[in-house]
C-alpha cells in the first residue's frame, strides 16, 4: 500500500514543479525570439508574457517551498504527472492568446496533444498562424517527444532522485549506468538526427523552389514532430501540403528511427551494428508491421479503387506506418479513410493500439509488451505439454540476453489490459456522443496511444466531454498509467487526515 | 397502390437530385465547394470542376509544373498550374498576408494517375479574381499592460528571492 503523503512530500513536489515550471519558461523564449526576428510582435508579447508569468509563478513555488531530502518515488512520480498538466496548461497561453483556438479548452487540448506527441489538433486556420505560434506547437512536440522531465533533467535535477522521475515518464530502461548520462545521450542522437534530418528536408524544399527561410521553417518543424512522433505539421493539410513521395519517404525514414528503441541506437553508435539482426523487439516490430499491413492490403483486394499498386501503397503503408510508429503524419484527408474498407481501419487500429518501441518516442502499448507477453505464453504451453519436474525457460535477447520472469509478464499483462481498457472507454464515450463505434474507436486509440490520425471526429466543433476525454487519454496514454495513479492517490490522501 | 406511388416518388427524386448535379458539374458557372470533391469523389472523379479560393503557403516546383494548394470555407486541395499561371500569383495566404482568391478549372482526379494517385485538379483555366493584400497587426494594449505589470512583479520576486538567498549563505539555515 502506498503510505499517505505528507507535508514534506507536498513541499518537494511544489519545488521540483516550481525548478520545471521556470524551466518551460526558459523555452519559451524561444519562438519568442522567433517572433522578434520574423517582426511578428503580436505574438512576441504573447510569448513574453507567458515567459514572465512562468518565471512569476516557479520562483514563487521556489520561494515558498525550499529543497527537501531526496526526493522520494512517491514525490517523483506526482512530479511528473503534475508537471504535465502544469505545462499544458502554460503551453496553452500564447496558443490560446493567439486567437486561433475557441477557447481556453481547445488550447489546452492542442498543447497536451503536442507534448504528449499526439498529434491531434483543434487549430483554426492553420495557414494564417505567425511563425512563433507554429514553432510553438513543433517545439512543445520536441519537448514532450524527448519528455518534460529528460529536459529537466539534463538541467537540474540531481542524483538518485533523478531516476525517480525519469520511470514515472515511462520510460524503465536505464541506456548508460547514469541516468543523467542516459538522458545526455537521448538528448545527443535526437540532436544529431534533428542537424541532419533539417539539413535534408532543408534541401528538398529548397530545390522545390520554396524560399530559403520558409524552407528551413518548414524541414524543422517537420523534423521535430516527425522524429518525437508528433504529427504535427506547418499547414492545414498536414504532409499532404507538400505533394511530394520524397518529403513523404524522408518523413517516413526519420520517424521509423524515433520509434526505435534507445538502446538500440546506442548499441549501434557504440559500434554494435549486429543488436540490429538481434533485437527480439526489432525483429516483433518488423512482423507487426508486415502483419498489420496484410490486414490492410486484403481490405483492399475486394475494394481495390487506386489506378496502380504504387498509389495504393503511397496512400495505404504510410497511414500504417505512421500509426504504427505513433507518428500520425498522413499524406490524405480524413475523408479518404470514408472509402477504406473496415479491415484496413482494423489493421490502422491495431498498428495504432500497438505502437513503437520502449524508451522510444512512440506511444501505445510497445512491441515489447507484446513480445513478452507472446513469450509468456509460449512458456506457460511449454510448462502445461512438459512433464512435472521440467524447468521452462524461455529467453530473448534486447540490448542483453534476458530471461523471461513472472514479473515481467505480470507487468506487460497488466499495462497492455489497462491500455486495451483505455481505448475501449474512449472508444464507447464517443459512440456515447452519438458516433458510430468504428470512428470512434480510431480516435480513442489514436489519442491514447498519441497517435494523431484521425477519422474527422476530432474537431473544434466536438463536444467539449470529449474534448476531456481525449486531453486525459493523451495525458494517461503518455505517461504509461503508474505515474498518474500515484497521483490520484497522492490527491485523495489529501483529503484524507494521515 | 400506394407503394408504387411512395416508389415512384422515391425514384423521382433519386433521379432529379442526379440529373441536377450533373448539370450543375457541367454548368461552367457553377462554383464546387472543395468539401464536396472530398465528399462525393466519385460524382466528380475525371470531370472538368471549377474551384474558388485562396492561394495558401508556397508555389512548390514539380518538374515544369507548380503545385499550388487552394482553400476555400471548408476545405482544401492541390493544384497543378504551369509556369505561365504561376506568373500571375502575386501573394500566398500566411500570416499577415491574405493570399490571392483563384478561380480554376480543370479536371478533378480522385487518384491521379500522373502524380501517385493523389487527389488533385489539373489547373486548365487559372484566373485571380480578387488580389491578395497585406494584413497589419492589431497590438491590444491590455496585453502590453499585462505584460509589464507580470514583469515588474517578476523582477520584485527574484530581487527578494535573490537578497534571501544572500541572507542565507552569510548567516547560514537558521536566521
Amino acid at each position: 500500500m502506498i503510505p499517505y503523503f505528507s507535508r514534506e512530500d507536498v513541499g518537494s513536489i511544489l519545488h521540483y514543479l516550481g525548478k520545471i515550471i521556470k524551466g518551460v519558461g526558459i523555452l519559451i523564449l524561444i519562438p519568442f525570439f522567433i517572433g522578434v526576428i520574423n517582426k511578428e510582435w503580436v505574438p512576441a508579447i504573447d510569448f513574453l508574457f507567458t515567459f514572465l508569468l512562468s518565471i512569476f509563478i516557479g520562483d514563487t513555488l521556489l520561494l515558498i517551498f525550499k529543497e527537501g531530502k531526496e526526493i522520494n518515488w512517491r514525490q517523483g512520480m506526482s512530479i511528473v504527472s503534475l508537471c504535465w498538466i502544469i505545462v499544458m496548461f502554460l503551453g496553452a497561453i500564447p496558443l490560446y492568446l493567439s486567437g486561433h483556438y475557441i477557447g481556453y479548452l481547445d488550447a489546452s487540448f492542442e498543447a497536451m496533444s503536442a507534448l504528449a506527441t499526439t498529434g491531434l489538433t483543434l487549430v483554426n486556420d492553420l495557414d494564417h498562424m505567425a511563425y512563433a505560434y507554429n514553432f510553438w506547437r513543433h517545439l512543445m512536440c520536441f519537448i514532450g517527444g524527448q519528455g518534460i522531465i529528460l529536459v529537466a533533467l539534463t538541467l537540474f535535477v540531481r542524483g538518485g532522485s533523478a531516476f525517480k522521475v525519469y520511470v514515472g515518464e515511462a520510460r524503465e530502461e536505464k541506456i548508460m549506468p547514469n541516468i543523467i548520462q542516459t538522458a545526455r545521450f537521448i538528448w545527443l542522437v535526437s540532436l544529431t538526427y534533428l542537424v541532419i534530418g533539417t539539413a535534408i528536408l532543408f534541401g528538398i524544399n529548397l530545390w522545390r523552389n520554396i524560399s530559403p527561410g520558409r524552407a528551413l521553417f518548414h524541414a524543422i518543424c517537420l523534423f521535430m514532430a516527425g522524429w518525437d512522433t508528433a504529427g504535427f505539421a506547418v499547414q492545414s493539410q498536414n504532409v499532404l501540403y507538400y505533394h511530394s513521395p520524397v518529403v513523404e519517404l524522408v518523413t517516413a525514414m526519420f520517424f521509423l528511427l524515433g520509434a526505435v528503441n534507445f538502446g538500440v541506437h546506442y548499441a549501434v553508435w557504440t559500434g554494435r551494428p549486429r543488436e540490429l539482426l538481434r533485437n527480439y523487439e526489432l525483429k516483433i516490430y518488423i512482423v507487426s508491421i508486415l502483419i498489420t499491413f496484410f490486414l490492410v492490403c486484403t481490405g483492399f483486394i475486394i475494394h481495390f479503387q487506386f489506378p496502380d499498386f504504387i498509389s495504393f501503397f503511397r496512400e495505404g503503408f504510410y497511414q500504417l506506418i505512421s500509426a504504427h510508429t505513433g507518428v500520425g503524419y498522413s499524406n490524405i484527408t480524413f475523408h479518404n479513410f470514408a472509402y477504406w474498407p473496415p479491415l484496413a481501419i482494423l489493421g490502422i487500429i491495431i498498428a495504432m493500439g500497438l505502437g513503437g518501441s520502449s524508451t522510444s518516442t512512440s506511444g501505445g502499448i510497445k512491441i515489447l509488451r507484446m513480445g513478452i507477453l507472446l513469450k509468456g505464453i509460449k512458456k506457460e504451453i511449454k510448462v502445461l505439454t512438459s512433464p512435472g519436474a521440467t524447468v521452462v525457460v524461455e529467453r530473448f535477447h534486447h540490448i542483453r540476453d534476458i530471461v523471461i520472469e513472472d514479473t515481467h509478464i505480470k507487468m506487460a499483462a497488466i499495462i497492455i489490459i489497462l491500455y486495451i481498457t483505455l481505448y475501449l472507454t474512449g472508444g464507447l464515450i464517443g459512440v456515447f456522443y452519438g458516433y458510430p463505434f468504428l470512428p470512434s474507436l480510431f480516435e480513442s486509440v489514436s489519442a491514447s496511444a498519441n497517435v494523431g490520425l484521425s477519422m474527422g471526429i476530432t474537431s473544434p466543433f466536438m463536444p467539449t466531454g470529449l474534448k476531456i476525454t481525449y486531453i486525459i487519454q493523451m495525458w494517461i496514454g503518455r505517461l504509461e498509467f503508474l505515474s498518474v495513479f500515484v497521483l490520484f492517490r497522492f490527491l485523495l490522501s489529501l483529503k484524507s487526515p494521515e | 397502390m400506394k407503394r408504387t406511388q411512395i416508389f415512384l416518388a422515391v425514384m423521382w427524386s433519386v433521379f432529379s437530385g442526379v440529373a441536377i448535379t450533373s448539370q450543375n458539374i457541367k454548368n461552367t458557372a457553377y462554383i464546387t465547394p472543395i468539401r464536396a470533391l472530398f465528399e462525393t469523389p466519385s460524382l466528380y472523379d475525371g470531370k472538368e470542376v471549377i474551384i474558388k479560393g485562396e492561394v495558401i503557403g508556397d508555389i512548390i516546383r514539380d518538374g515544369t509544373d507548380y503545385w499550388i494548394n487552394i482553400k476555400d470555407e471548408n476545405g482544401f486541395i492541390g493544384v497543378i498550374i504551369n509556369s505561365s499561371q504561376k506568373e500571375k500569383i502575386r501573394y500566398t495566404g500566411r500570416y499577415k498576408m491574405k493570399g490571392d482568391i483563384v478561380k480554376v478549372s480543370g479536371v478533378y482526379h480522385l487518384h491521379c494517375p500522373l502524380h501517385l494517385g493523389e487527389r488533385d485538379i489539373h489547373a486548365e483555366k487559372f484566373e485571380i479574381i480578387e488580389n491578395g493584400y497585406e494584413v497589419q497587426e492589431v497590438m491590444r494594449t491590455d496585453k502590453l499592460i499585462g505584460s509589464v505589470v507580470l514583469g515588474m512583479i517578476t523582477i520584485f520576486i527574484l530581487l527578494y528571492s535573490h537578497k534571501k538567498s544572500i541572507h542565507r549563505d552569510i548567516y547560514g539555515q537558521q536566521s
